[in-house]
């Protein structure tokens, strides 16, 4: 359903959004970040970099009544009392064993470090201090629709295992794949407009400027796309840039997630901006709305067949395959947005 | 005279910088670039492995693990990815079999990634500008393939006499250590550690469906 996403845009930046990106989208996905110059890490330094001490604290107050849930809010290294973690603590909800081992007193948790080996306890606890950047996976996440998006996730995984899958794979016995990778191309460069309206809205000049270059010389060189010699011979790499982006570029989160039928996971914001896009996509205009989402879905089978195999390798790796796919979406278009 | 404050300003300044820099004092037997020479040499390696044919499936395997397996800090992977918060639910013999599962599917899955990108014969790598702070270095690389290109982050710290060591890897901006941790967070609340930990034993994606 991932690269069915594509369909909307006709690019590959669906692709993105669809986790699929971890494995495979990460081909295509990837190429819609092309132009980025990967400047993250100074971005967004404090995030990755802060060092925070919670966990010393939180090791140190282990077995409060508060549980697990009550991370301190402010990092509280020198604290370290149990009094704070009550305060501010930032709920979580218990998962399950909290009430166990609940409300033991500062000292007693030593007894109980003892018991198995509480040198060692530290030491990982420390390292959880040190490495605080995954913390805010460990927040709960805003999720209302949670009980249809798991219903979808598992639509949607199998209607791409048992429908759009087999499809591509019987469309690839037929279609040579030299073939198949000049369609992708031609859809994708038919997503210009989408590109360069959001790149004009993010002033991103200069990707907007590429974006027309790329246009001009994949449509003429390029026999109308089915060729991309932009990038081959020019080094002009696509800029893929969506109206999700756009919104989120000017500080708009992502709202709660939404799965979408065939088109996968997203979230508030992003299926606005699917929506808005749809109408930069001269597939609509052409075509008119019917027969353009006809020629998305070749667009997306397409795209899957040259993609065969990925999302069950991708998935495979996955605990739970809603969570898995809801946390790859929002971390990679966070990437995107910050891109 | 002049030339005297002159040159009082030039050891100034001179002191003044070397302070500055005194802090990294500590990486001097690992500067940063190590993390990066560490990571090319890795994957140099493992390219030119995955491009001997005459190795089987299984051969490769091994010998990419060998190479890799110095740079990765599994153990703090694997503690990192569960999170304290169910990290300190487990005992101390079920961290064992915890790490060695996870790390297991970790490779696994490692595996079953660059089966494809081997796939690839053109295959390029190209490793972009770091950046470093106190004892940690990320690592940006962009590996291109036909008509398609992947960014991955390669997220090293400094391990004590080990040297630069992998504790999370991002692909396409999606960090292996966040996926697993909000996941391991979910699955937490329904199920109990010993049945979390015979789930591990399997890379199959059990459906679990309307579980809320």
């Amino acid at each position: 359903m991932k690269r069915k996403r594509f369909s909307m845009e006709g690019g590959e930046r669906s692709a993105g959004r669809a986790a699929v990106v971890l494995l495979t989208g990460v081909v295509f996905l990837a190429a819609g970040c092309a132009g980025g110059k990967m400047p993250a890490l100074s971005g967004e330094s404090s995030p990755h970099f802060s060092s925070q001490s919670r966990y010393t604290a939180f090791a140190a107050t282990k077995g409060h009544g508060a549980g697990p849930g009550a991370l301190p809010d402010n990092p509280a290294r020198d604290t370290g009392g149990s009094g704070d973690s009550a305060g501010e603590g930032n709920p979580v909800p218990d998962n399950g064993s909290g009430g166990a081992e609940e409300e033991d007193g500062f000292e007693n948790d030593f007894d109980a470090l003892d018991e198995n080996d509480g040198f060692d306890e530290f030491d990982d606890f420390s390292d959880f201090d040190e490495f605080d950047e995954f913390d805010r996976h460990d927040e709960e996440v805003f999720d209302p629709l949670r009980r249809y998006n798991r219903a979808m996730t598992t639509f949607n995984d199998r209607a791409y295992r048992w429908v759009i899958e087999p499809t591509a794979s019987g469309y690839a016995k037929v279609m040579p794949e030299p073939v198949r990778r000049s369609i992708q191309r031609f859809f994708k460069n038919l997503g210009y407009p989408i590109r360069l309206v959001n790149n004009t809205l993010q002033l991103k000049g200069g990707a907007a400027l590429e974006e027309t270059s790329r246009f001009l010389i994949n449509s003429t060189m390029g026999v109308g796309g089915l060729f991309d010699p932009a990038t081959s011979r020019f080094d002009l790499e696509p800029r893929n840039e969506d109206f999700g982006q756009t919104l989120g570029y000017y500080g708009l989160g992502g709202g709660f997630h939404v799965v979408l039928p065939i088109l996968g996971p997203s979230n508030v914001r992003d299926a606005f901006g699917i929506l808005v896009d749809g109408f930069l996509d001269p597939v609509y205009y052409v075509e008119g709305v019917y027969p353009g989402l006809a020629i998305k879905g070749v667009d997306a089978i397409n795209y899957a067949s040259l993609h065969l195999g990925e999302y069950e390798r991708l998935t495979a790796e996955a605990i739970d395959l809603y969570i898995f796919l809801r946390n790859a979406y929002e971390q990679n278009r966070e990437k995107q947005i910050r891109e | 005279m002049k030339k005297i404050l002159a040159a009082a300003m030039a050891a100034l300044v001179i002191v003044l910088v070397m302070a500055a820099v005194a802090p990294a004092e500590e990486n001097d037997a690992h500067p940063p670039e190590d993390a990066v020479k560490r990571l090319e040499e890795s994957i140099d390696e493992v390219l030119y492995i995955l491009k001997n044919k005459d190795l089987t499936t299984e051969e490769q395997k091994e010998r990419i693990e060998a190479v890799i397996d110095p740079v990765f800090n599994y153990g703090l992977i694997a503690r990192l990815s569960l999170g304290p918060r169910n990290w300190r639910q487990l005992d101390r013999e079920q961290r064992d079999i915890f790490v060695e599962r996870f790390v297991r599917r970790l490779k696994d899955s490692y595996f079953e990634n660059i089966a494809m990108v081997q796939g690839d014969a053109e295959t390029r790598v190209e490793i972009r500008e770091k950046s470093a702070q106190d004892n940690r270095v990320h690592v940006p690389i962009r590996a291109s393939m036909k008509d398609s290109s992947v960014d991955m982050l390669y997220k090293f710290h400094l391990d004590g006499d080990e040297g630069w060591r992998v504790y999370d890897v991002e692909i396409s901006g999606v960090s292996i250590v966040a996926s697993y941790r909000s996941q391991f967070n979910e699955v937490m609340r329904d199920l109990s550690v010993e049945e979390m930990l015979e789930q591990l034993k399997t890379m199959e994606v059990p459906e679990i469906e309307n579980q809320q």
